[in-house]
């Protein structure tokens, strides 16, 4: 399968070490696809260089097969995009403004409009301009997802919701990948990342330093256990007996232990026998992977 | 869904829908200027026809005596031009060339535009447009305006110099506007091109004030200083050429003022272009 997102060596230098430098990825039809950093790192210059709007100083970005920057125009037939910073143009009420930009995007049929309305509680007849930073978010989510496209780039897209509506927001992301589409988020949120996204990027300092398949993160192929036994000798006892490959010995008492996520059974059978004061398994977040990555990074 | 190439007409509406109220004010405003404008000198040229002081410079004459003839009347029609009626359409362009790209640019509100199939030189063309056809309407309000009023109060049937003064004071706002324009495709801080646009808007005006006291006019009256007319080739109020417009329904016309607007429609051209251009290739924040 061809990509439908393709970055290749992609450097945008604003000077003094800001932008971004050699910046390569990729990603499938369908894929839902995560961006993370912090701030400064260059985040939002790669997505601003994706929708066209910056012209990279080196390198190349496709989509669709097609040159993100000279073929800005034709491909926002397939992209709805939420910026990062969100100001509307000067419309009385978020109605007046979804109405307009429903023109820009020739919809005739409000009907998905409405259900995304209703499904993030949005009040549209309220002053654009007196909204609080969650319903100018939620107006700017319907407009994006309203002209129904192929491609959704977002910047931080749940900047400003409630838990709920965050949670229906991911929602949401869920169903468009169920109806194929190709999603390219930004967050600063690991949670959201992981719940969602099949792949994601890290990007520190303007430079990608990783990308990751968080499918292994949720349902990783090694498990991490801490086991805590009654006595220090116990533990020598059981590291001796059992040779892991990976063992960890922490303080006296206590072990990590990485083994297949299939053998925990293995696992369980050895500690018969011994009296335990601890069993507990060890989940590796994105977070965790994002800190490793920065540090491997620096 | 197909691409907006070259004019956008939901942007088009959308600027209408923003700015009707702005245009109309200025228009008023306008019209209100010229009525008490012209009211007033009609009143001056009336007391200075049936007064006494006629009959003083005719006698002063006749002694010998060269007195320079005061006539307010003159000072007040040359003001009109160059400066009373300019100053709510320069803040208009002003305000409304900044407010159309920079500042929807420099606060984000621009990527709800670029973020659909419109191409950039559509944007730029479509404010372009705008920037056009907003001066056209106001000027052409208060020229029909002033017309009236000229018939109404002076008894002035004649409007063609009228006419010609105003076409010529909407090339001049649209080399402002274009100028204008310039700065707000340039820069991406709303502030930066205000400075730009609005500086050259007001070192203009300025310009001209102080211009319209060195005039021929004014110094042939004793009332004006020869040297402050430098500020006439310091300003592009200074090519609006309103003593040889006078001239247009007389039997001697004085062609002067057809180059001097060529000049400031050249201008206008050369910035829009230029501007557009600008827009077209630059890196946008949004």
């Amino acid at each position: 399968m061809t990509n439908i997102i393709e970055f290749s060596g992609v450097t945008k230098d604003f000077g003094q070490g800001r932008g971004i430098f050699d910046v390569s990825m990729s990603l499938k039809p369908g894929t839902v696809f995560g961006y993370i950093g912090t701030n400064g790192a260059g985040k939002t210059t790669t997505i601003r260089s994706l929708m066209g709007f910056l012209k990279p100083g080196r390198g190349t970005i496709r989509v669709k097969g097609r040159d993100a920057w000279r073929d800005a125009t034709e491909l926002k037939h397939y992209m709805g995009y939420i910026p990062g910073q969100i100001e509307f143009p000067r419309f009385r009420t978020g109605t007046q403004f979804l109405q307009y930009y429903g023109k820009y995007l020739e919809i005739g049929d409000f009907t998905y409009m409405e259900r995304l309305i209703g499904l993030l509680q949005l009040d549209p007849s309220a002053n654009l301009r007196r909204m609080s930073k969650g319903m100018k978010q939620k107006t700017a989510i319907v407009a994006a997802l309203m002209g129904d496209q192929e491609i959704l780039v977002m910047d931080e897209p749940t900047t400003g919701l409630d838990p709920l509506m965050r949670d229906v927001f991911l929602k949401l992301i869920r169903e468009e990948k169920a109806k194929g589409k190709t999603i390219f988020m930004s967050s600063h949120s690991f949670e959201e990342i992981e719940e969602v996204c099949d792949t994601a990027a890290i990007i520190h300092k303007g430079r990608v330093v990783d990308t990751v398949d968080v499918d292994k993160i949720r349902n990783p192929e090694n498990k991490w256990f801490r086991i805590t036994f009654n006595t220090a000798w116990d533990r020598a006892d059981f590291v001796d007996r059992f040779r892991f490959d990976t063992v960890k010995i922490v303080g006296g008492r206590s072990c990590e232990v990485s083994i297949p996520s299939m053998d925990i059974m293995i696992l369980l059978s050895h500690l018969k026998g011994y009296l335990l004061c601890e069993f507990q398994e060890k989940h590796t977040t994105l977070e965790t992977y994002f800190k490793e990555a920065i540090r491997k990074g620096e | 869904m197909k691409t907006t190439k070259l004019f956008s007409r939901p942007l088009f509406g959308q600027n209408i829908r923003t700015y009707w109220f702005f245009a109309v004010a200025v228009a008023l405003i306008m019209s209100m200027m010229s009525s008490v404008v012209t009211i007033a000198i009609n009143a001056i040229q009336t007391d200075l026809a049936g007064g006494t002081d006629t009959a003083i410079f005719e006698r002063m004459e006749k002694m010998g005596l060269e007195i320079p003839r005061m006539d307010p009347s003159v000072i007040l029609d040359t003001m009109y031009y160059k400066v009373i009626v300019l100053i709510p359409i320069f803040l208009l362009v002003v305000v409304v060339a900044n407010a159309l790209i920079a500042s929807q640019v420099d606060d984000g509100s621009m990527a709800y535009i670029l973020s659909t199939p419109t191409e950039r030189r559509a944007v730029a063309f479509t404010h372009m447009v705008f920037m056009l056809l907003v001066p056209l309407v106001v000027t052409g309000i208060v020229c029909g305006v002033k017309c009236a009023l000229n018939e109404q109060i002076a008894g002035d049937a004649d409007a063609a110099a009228t006419v010609v003064k105003f076409a010529g004071m909407y090339v001049l706002t649209e080399a402002v506007a274009a100028i204008c324009y310039l700065g707000s495709c340039l820069f991406n801080q709303s502030s930066r091109a205000l400075i730009f646009g609005g500086g050259i808007t007001v070192w203009c005006f300025i310009a001209s004030l102080l211009g319209v006291f060195g005039s021929d006019k004014l110094v042939d009256m004793g009332v004006g200083i020869d040297e402050l007319d430098i500020f006439n080739r310091l300003t592009l109020v200074g090519l609006l050429d309103i003593t040889a417009m006078e001239t247009v329904g007389s039997s001697v016309v004085n062609y002067d003022f057809v180059w001097k607007l060529g000049v400031l429609a050249g201008i206008a051209v050369v910035a829009y272009t230029a501007g557009a251009l600008a827009f077209w290739r630059k890196d946008l924040p949004l």
